[in-house]
């Protein structure tokens, strides 16, 4: 029985050692095929030059008609789109070691009709047989061609890539002495084969130059999930700087592709540059809507500060009647910055005692100071009664205001010589943030009384450095009579 | 191209041979007793235990559970070692309290083994204290934070023309700039030379602070009288101008571009901000994390954390402590809103009487606390390691708000 077991074994050790043994062998065997001109089989350059026997390393076609064929034939066959690619690759070739200015630009024409993948085939094949001479002609075709010419070098040199020729290009969106076509053909091929850096640029030139073809591309950039949203973002804005209608279309579109918070913001901040006459009925239904977010409610309102001043009575309806404090006070804020053909200075005094918040009775304070008509007159025991200090010195900007106009009371006149020129001086003065104090400088400027320049000449030795400033530049401006 | 060593042909030899060991050894493999020990982590993933069996020679790392297999008569090496921010309370065997029997390195070696055994490893979370403080540091991976105001002069080209610029801005806790300022040549609708204003904010735009800035202007500008307005957007730069329509185009970093069209003579313009005007920018802001352990009359210890977040307007805001919730997965988290206004003295602000300058008092005679309702900083996914009683930040991540603006960054590079 042991012997038979032994026996058993010797013989599956056996059997064992030559299974394993021929299987390895073969996986060596099959390892040390070489490959075929020292290539690895799967570059398409190889498999290119393989089927149709080039020499790689002297970039000699060794297909005879092509020996036998000069430029003109060249061109011609390399134009003959029924041959395949890799017949018209072969005449490339001989024709990049032609190398004449028309043999590129044949060359050029043929780059740029042809799939990405024979593209790259092409660039591949061209750099090996004319060592980088192509991207050089093409460089040659942008200085000194004509505009089709020049677009179609700007094409191909973005899809041959290359750090100095994506620098060409660069430097070409960046110089506003090329014409606009030719910065957008560039701006577009940075952005197809550029870097994130080159890919910004696009985008903001792109922006700048704000034609149809920019906002079609940035448009595609927008909407393409595939992108970086960092660069949808970007777009977003850019979108928002062409302000046409198409550009407001597609931003209103991209809205709901965006799930995050932040990049629904960016895009509430461009499409609030539209007319308000475009954008108006979204945004109220948006605003309405009871499932839309506080802060993107903010944001809303907030962007509505760059839109066309149509946008000032339905910002006045939100600051005077939304039901959330911070909506208020973004519109009356966003009022502020608005240039409105009407003078609001009356309305805007009325909701200010009406206003619990603080904060919302600010912006009201600031609104006023662009108003033809500032009724801080009215306003002197709501200001007087304010001790929010932010609220506080932006009622007593208002103050100061009126009295620089000129159009204020002998009440108002006297309680600010009296009681506020002390309050400002000291606040100045004080350890509230820089902010607040340079605002409390600001008041004493607008009102420019001898009183407040006096007190302007004492806070400019202030050891703090901006503030003692801004005094100093309140003294230089002439002292009221 | 070589054979790589795995494939070549003396392998099959190597292979054949412990094989036929192998299958002549299998008797007495089969005669052997093999045990089971089972090994349990708890709470799962709050430790390692480290294993060595000398029968059959193998080893290994556990940190929820596994069943060993060591035959009978083998030594079993197990060194337990607690993960970060946490300690080993107990080793039971079968139930039995043996932590004892560990060696300073949290070893021992069991056997020659004879019989099964259960052993669970009981871990304890530790609460970190400690306080830990960072500041904004230029390049070191976080959002910047800009606050604009101060004060800003210089020449620029206007309508052809250069003109000495002089501005004071204003930025408030919510991003939005007020500007003060006076240009050459020009003045407001009064004949004053004082141009002054809402021009805009700051705000955060792809993880940088960029402004967005917009002007209306009525008044005149060498004598003639115009009506204009513009706005621009660029990387934390501002400008005084005077444009029309629209204003194309804007570069960031050190310097800022931007040109116009004037209503007038439709020539274009740029307006450069120099370099260091920009370098005026106040980007200097700080978090300190204060971590302390409570216990409570009743139920487990927990930590509390405080914080104060410190301003670029010099002020800082006072968050006092609350419980961090913490996870296995996520480490711990935190939120902070309505702080406490302090200010650049570090006292608490309150409500004053505008015209006593006192501080008012409320109903039962207490005084009213400033809040800071537009600033939040969240600590999400924060490790501690601890090295013998000190504690440091192994991991996390900050997102503040406050300026109007926005960012996040690697808790532990901020904090470092």
């Amino acid at each position: 029985m042991r012997a038979r077991l032994g026996w058993w074994m010797v013989f599956t050790a056996a059997f064992l050692f030559l299974a394993l043994g021929a299987l390895t062998l073969q996986r060596d065997w099959q390892m040390k095929v070489p490959t075929q001109n020292g290539f690895k089989s799967s570059s398409p350059v190889d498999r290119l030059l393989s089927e149709n026997e080039i020499d790689p390393m002297s970039g000699q076609v060794l297909l005879f008609s092509t020996l036998v064929m000069d430029e003109k034939g060249l061109t011609v066959a390399l134009a003959d789109r029924r041959r395949p690619f890799s017949e018209r690759a072969q005449y490339a070739g001989q024709l990049a070691l032609i190398g004449t200015p028309s043999a590129w630009r044949a060359l050029m024409n043929l780059f740029l009709s042809e799939s990405p993948t024979n593209q790259r085939t092409l660039a591949l094949l061209l750099k090996k047989v004319s060592k980088k001479e192509f991207g050089k002609s093409l460089i040659k075709i942008v200085e000194t061609a004509n505009d089709w010419d020049v677009a179609s070098a700007i094409r191909a040199l973005g899809l041959l890539g290359g750090e100095n020729n994506l620098m060409l290009l660069s430097s070409i969106v960046n110089d506003r002495g090329w014409p606009n076509h030719l910065r957008g053909e560039a701006a577009r091929a940075l952005l197809e084969n550029g870097s994130e850096d080159q890919k910004r640029l696009s985008i903001r030139s792109m922006g700048a130059i704000g034609t149809e073809a920019e906002t079609a591309t940035l448009a595609k950039l927008l909407h393409d999930e595939s992108q970086q949203q960092s660069l949808r973002i970007e777009s977003a804005i850019f979108l928002g700087k062409i302000a046409s209608e198409k550009a407001g279309d597609e931003l209103v579109a991209a809205f709901k592709e965006f799930a995050d918070e932040e990049a629904q913001t960016v895009l509430l901040d461009s499409l609030g540059h539209f007319p308000f006459n475009q954008i108006g009925d979204t945004w109220q239904t948006f605003l309405d809507d009871p499932s839309t977010p506080l802060n993107l409610r903010t944001a809303a309102v907030e962007a509505l500060s760059n839109s066309s001043p149509d946008a000032v009575p339905y910002l006045m309806t939100l600051a005077a009647e939304d039901r959330e404090p911070d909506v208020r006070e973004m519109a009356a804020w966003a009022l502020s910055m608005q240039e409105s053909s009407e003078d609001l200075g009356g309305k805007i005094a009325a909701m200010i005692p009406r206003e619990n918040e603080p904060d919302v009775r600010r912006r009201l304070y600031e609104g006023l100071l662009s108003q033809k008509t500032n009724p801080a007159a009215s306003l002197l025991p709501t200001i007087d009664a304010e001790d929010d200090p932010a609220s506080r010195i932006a009622g007593l900007n208002v103050i100061g205001d009126v009295i620089g106009r000129r159009a204020s009371t002998p009440e108002v006149d006297q309680t600010f010589k009296a009681e506020l020129v002390p309050e400002l001086r000291a606040f100045a003065l004080g350890d509230s943030s820089l902010n607040l104090r340079m605002r409390a400088v600001f008041a004493l400027r607008r009102a420019g009384t001898p009183e407040a320049i006096e007190a302007l000449r004492i806070i400019s030795q202030s050891p703090t450095k901006e503030i003692a400033t801004a005094a100093n530049n309140g003294l230089n401006n002439q002292p009221r009579k | 191209m070589k054979t790589p060593k795995s494939i070549q042909p003396k392998r099959p030899f190597i292979t054949a041979l412990l094989l036929l060991l192998l299958t002549c050894a299998w008797p007495a493999v089969a005669t052997a007793a093999t045990l089971s020990w089972g090994i349990a982590v708890s709470p799962s993933g709050s430790g390692d235990i480290t294993w060595v069996i000398s029968n059959p020679t193998s080893n290994g790392t556990i940190s929820t559970g596994k069943l060993l297999k060591p035959e009978k008569w083998a030594t079993v090496d197990l060194t337990f070692k607690a993960k970060s921010g946490f300690k080993l309370v107990s080793v039971l065997k079968n139930g039995v309290e043996v932590i004892t029997w560990l060696d300073s390195n949290g070893h021992y070696q069991f056997g020659p083994i004879t019989s099964p055994h259960g052993f669970v490893a009981k871990f304890e979370l530790l609460n970190p204290t400690g306080t830990f403080s960072g500041n904004y540091v230029e390049g070191a991976g976080l959002t910047a934070m800009a606050d604009v105001t101060g004060n800003y002069n210089g020449t620029t080209t206007v309508n052809g023309t250069a003109r000495d610029y002089n501005a004071d801005l204003a930025m408030d806790e919510s991003g939005k700039i007020t500007a003060l300022g006076t240009a050459t040549g020009i003045a407001n609708k009064a004949g004053s030379p004082t141009i002054s204003g809402s021009v805009g904010s700051i705000k955060t735009v792809a993880d940088k602070p960029t402004a967005a800035l917009k002007g209306t202007f009525a008044g005149s500008v060498d004598g003639d009288l115009t009506t204009a307005s513009g706005s621009a957007s660029g990387d934390c730069v501002l400008k005084t101008v005077v444009a029309d329509k629209k204003l194309e185009g804007v570069a960031g970093g050190s310097a800022v571009r931007a040109s116009q069209k004037y209503t007038a003579k439709s020539e274009p313009r740029s307006i450069v901000v120099p370099p260091e005007d920009v370098a005026k920018l106040k980007k200097d802001w700080g978090l300190t994390l204060t971590f302390k352990e409570v216990t409570p009359a009743k139920g487990k210890k927990y930590v509390e954390v405080d914080a104060k977040l410190h301003l670029t307007s010099g002020e800082y805001s006072d968050y006092p402590a609350k419980k961090a919730t913490y996870s296995a997965k996520n480490g711990y988290s935190i939120s902070f809103t309505n702080g406490l206004k302090l200010n650049r003295s570090e006292q608490q602000i309150y409500v004053k009487n505008p015209k006593t300058g006192l501080d008012k008092l409320d109903r039962k005679g207490n005084k009213i606390p400033v809040y800071d309702k537009k600033s939040t900083v969240k600590i999400t996914k924060m490790l501690l390691d601890q090295s013998g009683s000190a504690w440091t930040p192994a991991s996390g991540t900050i997102q503040y708000k406050f300026l109007g603006q926005s960012g996040k960054g690697d808790l532990k590079t901020f904090l470092e």
